[in-house]
């Protein structure tokens, strides 16, 4: 190891530290570590800049604009209610509809947008039934993060995965679909053993949600009925870009630009707004940051000291990402852990071939993003949920968030071992 | 500037038999053809006057009336002064001293200066008994040598003084009489020792009354029977004015402008602003002064 090695590795360790401490903006260090690593001489300004996976940005950025022009008709907050009066507002039912509903919205949504818009309609059906908000709060986060799973746009880590990878989204769908289905059927099993006889309202509560009126909550209809068409073209492209040569950025992007000209496309700025801009460049600190490292040849010498720890064992070696990244997930952010795995499992592929690699990819997704749930500050989902149930009063501590997330967690890794073994391999 | 060098000699009409205000308005606008050159239409500036007057607001309680219009191109100012022999009644209001005037179409600062500093003349008893007692234009012209008409016109002159206040102590039931009462729908905070700490918005009490997840969804048109504030019956006891007052992130000083004032009340969709000075608050300005006091005076 040379000086340069040393003082990247530094650099990347530190800015890694602080990034999953939440002490400062993680949008800022990584965007400082990225650029002092240019200063620095570690990585080319021209390399560095390559770096940066546009399939990626792009796919971000198109779904960002795509979801924020449809969530300001109400369409989310319709199916809640829709969902709630659809059981009658039979408590437990309602709590496994509203899981049901987390995971499906994040399969296509972020898992932050999903529970961001989910949460507050979640609390108001659980104040208006006279219970506590807390269970459903706390499973609709667990839940997200266990549907964000099944789809290339569901989560980051996959959005990442798919692009190095080049896995397109029905290969997320086929290869994810049904783990993810197992677990959430388990999710929901857990739910109900332990919140069933602690739900329990009176008929006149229940009349209450049956006097919502869902159909008041769609604010602009002639822009849902736009929304509607956009999203289902977008979401057919996706099934077949793979045989139309296509990306998925490619698809979100036309989608997005056709969206803001069917909703009047007079201000772009407006629209623009609902762009993370933050998480944007917090992706393009982290390529920078972990393209350094490859320049440097530390990720080479990470990925062999785990193919020589595992013999080059493919079996053992994708167990081991399930657990590793599980593990790691849970306690930091799994963005730049995943950032940083991807050249590491691209590497392995040059030793042992691209072929060999593919369950390994699939093990850093499931483990990556099943791990998240691992504690509260495992997943931001967890984070944003908790943090909107506090503000209205309900404090949801660490320990009570991480009691009942980190033992689905145990359960959702250990099935995913078996899966991994069984079908993946 | 002074103000007796906006005024004439010739334009002074002292102790003139007048028996109601629009003998004062005519006799003012006879002598002011009579000594100037103008080209304008004399009956269509009368006019103009009358319909100004019916909109009210140029009476003053001082005894003072200022009948006036905006000419379209007039392009001058013209202020003649006309102080009747005896108190005439105009709207019930017994007004010793009419000052006419009459300048162009464009909100001209120097008039609303003049207006300002006559209304702040009137309002000190003696000098302005002195001044509606003076016997002549020359003795009128010496009285005011020395008042100064301000350079322009500030958010001093616009703003009120006697506004309801808070303490930080007092509860929200407290602060919600107190709204109600003076029907205002902004009140300043301020310690024991009369230090400016923050103020409350009627928008911010009410806030209060609406809980967070509901303002989360945006939108609670599905909702029927909520009782949104049923909280704030509940607390209004319990929760004090120093926990939902705000900190006053937009100010005024006596001394700032009126399109200074114009431009943070509209670019932050205020209607109140408080006006301080060393951390001292000495008044507020309503955008309803603006209305009032600048646009329709």
């Amino acid at each position: 190891m040379n000086t340069l090695m040393i003082l990247g590795l530094v650099i990347f360790v530190v800015s890694f530290v602080l990034i999953s401490s939440e002490k400062i903006n993680k949008t800022i260090i990584a965007l400082l570590g990225a650029f002092l690593f240019i200063i620095l001489g570690i990585i080319g300004q021209k390399a560095a800049f390559e770096e940066i996976d546009w399939n990626v940005i792009f796919l971000l950025i198109g779904m960002m604009v795509i979801v924020g022009i449809t969530k300001e008709t109400g369409v989310f907050q319709y199916a809640a209610i829709k969902t709630a009066k659809a059981v009658k507002g039979e408590p437990i039912r309602i709590l496994i509809l509203f899981s049901f509903l987390s995971a499906v919205f994040s399969a296509f949504l972020d898992n932050v947008t999903t529970v961001m818009i989910l949460t507050p309609v979640i609390i108001l059906v659980a104040v208006e039934l006279g219970l506590s908000p807390i269970p459903f709060v706390i499973s609709s986060a667990v839940a997200s993060n266990i549907g964000g799973t099944a789809t290339l746009i569901g989560d980051p880590p996959n959005i990442m995965i798919g692009s190095a990878a080049n896995f397109g989204f029905t290969d997320f769908l086929v290869n994810l679909g049904p783990i993810v289905a197992v677990n959430f059927i388990l999710l929901c099993l857990i739910i109900y053993l332990l919140f069933r006889k602690k739900l329990k309202v009176s008929i006149e509560r229940r009349a209450r949600i049956m006097e919502f009126d869902e159909s008041r909550s769609i604010k602009d209809k002639k822009l849902l009925i736009k929304s509607m068409i956009v999203i289902g073209l977008v979401v057919g492209g996706f099934l077949i870009h793979d045989h139309v040569g296509l990306k998925p950025a490619t698809i979100a992007m036309f989608g997005a630009a056709l969206l803001m000209l069917i909703a009047g496309g007079e201000d772009v700025e407006h629209f623009f707004h609902e762009i993370e801009w933050g998480t944007i460049f917090f992706f393009i600190g982290l390529f920078i940051l972990v393209g350094g490292l490859v320049e440097l040849g530390i990720i080479e010498i990470l990925s062999s000291a785990i193919l020589s720890f595992t013999e080059g064992d493919i079996t053992l070696t994708a167990e081991l990402v399930v657990w590793l990244s599980g593990i790691m997930s849970a306690i930091v952010d799994n963005i730049p852990y995943v950032a940083t795995m991807i050249p590491m499992v691209e590497n392995m592929g040059h030793a042992v071939g691209a072929e060999a690699v593919e369950p390994i990819w699939w093990s850093l997704a499931l483990g990556s993003c099943f791990g998240g749930n691992g504690t509260m500050i495992g997943a931001s989902a967890n984070v944003v949920g908790a943090g909107i149930a506090g503000k209205n009063g309900y404090k949801i501590s660490f320990l009570e968030f991480t009691k009942y997330s980190s033992f689905i967690t145990l359960i959702t890794l250990i099935t995913t071992s078996f899966y991994v073994y069984f079908i993946i391999l | 500037m002074k103000l007796s060098s906006l005024l004439e000699k010739d334009l002074i009409l002292n102790r003139v038999p007048v028996k109601n205000r629009e003998d004062a308005v005519r006799l003012s606008i006879d002598r002011l053809f009579d000594k100037k050159k103008i080209i304008f239409d004399k009956d269509k500036i009368i006019e103009e006057i009358n319909a100004r007057d019916k909109l009210g607001g140029t009476v003053f309680k001082s005894g003072l009336a200022i009948p006036h219009a905006r000419i379209k191109e007039y392009g001058d100012l013209s202020i003649v002064v006309c102080i009747p022999d005896h108190p005439v009644d105009v709207e019930g209001q017994p007004v010793d001293c009419f000052v006419v005037m009459i300048t162009s179409l464009a909100v001209s600062n120097l008039y609303l200066q003049v207006l300002a500093a006559l209304a702040k003349l009137s309002n000190d008893k003696d000098f302005f008994h002195a001044l509606t007692n003076s016997t002549s234009a020359e003795a009128f012209l010496e009285l005011t040598s020395d008042k100064y008409v301000k350079k322009e016109l500030t958010v001093e002159d616009l703003m009120s003084t006697d506004n309801g206040i808070l303490k930080p102590e007092m509860t929200l039931k407290d602060a919600t009489d107190i709204f109600y009462m003076k029907k205002t729908s902004y009140l300043p905070v301020l310690s024991e020792d009369g230090h400016f700490l923050g103020e409350l918005r009627i928008n911010d009490l009410i806030s209060v009354g609406i809980p967070d997840y509901a303002k989360m969804i945006g939108s609670l048109s599905f909702l029927n029977s909520f009782e949104p504030f049923e909280k704030l019956m509940n607390e209004e006891d319990d929760i004090l004015v120093s926990s939902v007052m705000k900190q006053s992130l937009v100010s005024l000083t006596p001394e700032s402008s009126v399109v200074e004032a114009a431009l943070k009340m509209t670019q932050g969709n205020f209607r109140h602003l408080p006006v301080i000075k060393d951390g001292e608050l000495i008044g507020i300005l309503n955008i309803m002064d603006i209305l009032n006091k600048v646009l329709r005076r």
